[in-house]
């Protein structure tokens, strides 16, 4: 069929063709004489053909062909709306329809345009576009590459306009040496379809840096992907992070200095005092030297987690011997040990390479560890302290965090207690967590000897049954050359 | 109540030390002490031992110090004043304890002298009246 108007067009129309957005042209009778493929992709249909001869209308739902009609621009203006296009299934698709008519030969003719709405720039004001501009996070949609869409939020944030971070690019909102990492992070996000979160700065057209929580969430639109990237500035937040972690540790260095005053007074008493003291009264010296050395301990792990929070620990690595740091580590408890009456059992090979390690964090490990199998073993009962060199084949080494290429010492501690019940196993790791609110302690303790044996490369873990005690292992890589 | 002989006071608290501490001060005013470490111990020892008074910590193991105060006061102890010995302290931290019909507090830390002096109120008073 040969279209006076179409064989003008030709050579535009193969342009058309290339057009990201569904176009297709009607005659003045209402009727489709052009579609392109981007259109019959966007409905679900294989090709442009089956739409030729059919009334353009009948592409949109009944009431919005209807309230086209209404809209019919003067000639030559064009109209531009939010609307939704029927599928070939039926869904509705929502979609910015642009319609301009052209006047051909005293015939009117329509054009047609539609994009998916989430990758158009509506005008219209929808619901889920005032959601969007009064959103407290920073919203940006990126298509191939590009801003195509930022909230008010986003501009607020960046000092940018959209179509300015438009064309500048994304990279240019972020300080020059982060800018491969947040690359990644994009591709990545990319890659895997999945949510991807990620801390990054910031720098605004001020050149002001600030501290932002980065989470891309892809969708997929007509077979391609479309990132939504939410900014959260998080500076306050990290702020406020910074100073508890600065108060913990100031607080717990002036806590110590008395503390360190009256052990001293403590121990002097004890020492010159001793054989004029009743037995009771020894009995009370001993118990006030026993708590002053507890309360050091959970001073020292408040200060070791608020380091750890502020990521300011750094390991000091050397050659350590563990049996030598569990004899150190059974030393520092023994008050509590005879004082309960408890057995600790050792059971550790003659021969024993040393692991690669930060000697005093790694005593921390030891102690937390034995505090924790002293506090709930009952009187009179054994906790048992077994290390050896790992099996090569053993399946913990196959953890993701574990080095391949050096051998692993493994500890374990066991106590008699009343064990852990099954879903507290990996929470009592985590900072805070007691099995029992009401018991001792602060919840520190596990949550140290994780980040620290992490660090180490190694890995911790309990194993227990209720009523069978608890039993808590780590492993940690051997020195090689020693 | 003992008449004639020593009081009687059921000391509920987890940690060794403290409740050694507490008992030896108690011992020291004249008062017979009866220990217990968790809420368990807490209402076996109170059924046997018929205390005069009850010191009560609120953080023990197995079941905590408001459950253990609802089951006397509504279990034929009523009679028995029980005095809430908490490091928790806020307002309503206090109002619980008092409405699961503890009749005094102290917190901790404590002057022990505050504690016995609480002790010796309660006791004259011949039976709980709440503060």
């Amino acid at each position: 069929m040969e279209i006076p108007f179409l064989s003008a067009v030709k050579d535009s129309l193969e342009l058309l063709e290339e057009f990201q957005e569904g176009v297709w042209i009607a005659d003045d009778r209402g009727r489709i004489v052009f579609a392109n493929r981007a259109l019959a992709r966007l409905i679900g249909r294989d090709g442009p053909e089956g739409l030729s001869g059919r009334p353009w209308r009948e592409m949109f739902p009944a009431d919005e062909a209807a309230r086209f009609t209404r809209l019919r621009p003067e000639a030559g203006a064009g109209t531009v709306t939010e609307s939704s296009i029927l599928a070939s299934d039926n869904r509705q698709i929502p979609v910015t329809v642009a319609i301009f008519p052209r006047t051909v030969d005293e015939d009117t003719w329509h054009v047609g345009s539609v994009l998916p709405a989430i990758a158009s720039k509506p005008r219209a004001e929808t619901a889920s576009r005032q959601v969007m501009d009064n959103s407290v996070d920073g919203i940006c949609v990126v298509e191939d590459g590009r801003v195509v869409y930022a909230n008010r939020r986003f501009e607020e944030m960046t000092g940018y306009t959209a179509s300015q971070v438009s064309h500048l690019g994304l990279d240019r909102l972020v300080p020059q040496k982060d800018r491969a990492t947040v690359a990644q992070v994009f591709s990545d996000a990319r890659k895997v379809l999945a949510p991807v979160r990620h801390e990054i700065r910031v720098v605004n057209r001020s050149g002001h840096e600030f501290e932002c929580e980065l989470r891309i969430v892809p969708t997929e639109s007509n077979s391609r992907t479309v990132l939504l990237c939410f900014l959260r500035d998080v500076s306050e937040l990290r702020q406020a992070e910074r100073m508890r972690t600065d108060f913990i540790a100031m607080v717990s260095h002036d806590l110590r200095t008395p503390l360190a005053a009256i052990k001293e007074a403590m121990s002097l008493l004890s020492e010159t005092a001793a054989s004029r003291l009743e037995e009771r009264q020894r009995r009370y010296l001993s118990i006030a030297r026993e708590e002053i050395d507890r309360l050091n301990r959970m001073i020292d792990n408040l200060v070791e987690v608020s380091r750890m929070d502020a990521g300011r620990v750094v390991l000091r690595l050397d050659a350590v011997d563990l049996p030598e740091l569990l004899s150190t580590a059974i030393e520092s408890l023994s008050l509590l040990v005879s004082k309960r009456d408890l057995i600790i059992e050792r059971n550790i090979p003659s021969r024993l390479p040393p692991v690669i390690g930060d000697r005093d964090r790694l005593l921390r490990v030891f102690n937390n560890l034995l505090d924790n199998a002293i506090k709930y073993t009952p009187r009179g009962g054994t906790i048992r302290v077994d290390i050896g060199l790992v099996d090569p084949g053993a399946k913990v080494l196959t953890e993701k965090e574990i080095l391949t290429n050096t051998g692993y010492v493994k500890v374990t501690i066991a106590d008699d207690g009343p064990g852990i019940p099954a879903e507290f196993l990996d929470r009592i790791f985590g900072k805070f967590e007691r099995v029992d609110p009401h018991g001792p302690g602060i919840g520190l303790g596990l949550a140290i000897v994780r980040s620290i044996i992490d660090m180490h490369h190694g890995k911790v873990w309990a194993e227990s049954k209720l009523g069978e005690g608890a039993r808590f292992s780590f492993i940690l890589p051997i020195k090689e050359d020693a | 109540m003992n008449v004639g002989g020593k009081r009687k006071i059921l000391v509920v608290e987890d940690e060794d030390n403290l409740r050694e501490l507490v008992q030896s001060r108690l011992e020291t005013e004249g008062f017979e002490v009866v220990p217990a470490a968790d809420g368990f111990q807490a209402l076996a020892r109170a059924r046997q031992s018929q205390p005069d008074l009850i010191i009560l910590d609120l953080m023990i193991p197995k079941m905590d110090g408001y459950t253990v105060c609802r089951l006397l006061k509504s279990g034929g102890m009523a009679q028995v004043p029980i005095i809430m010995f908490t490091a928790r302290a806020t307002p309503d931290d206090i109002r619980r304890g008092l409405d699961m019909g503890a009749d005094a507090y102290v917190c901790k830390p404590f002057e022990s002298s505050a504690l016995v002096n609480k002790v010796a109120e309660l006791l004259k008073s011949g039976g709980p009246g709440k503060p």
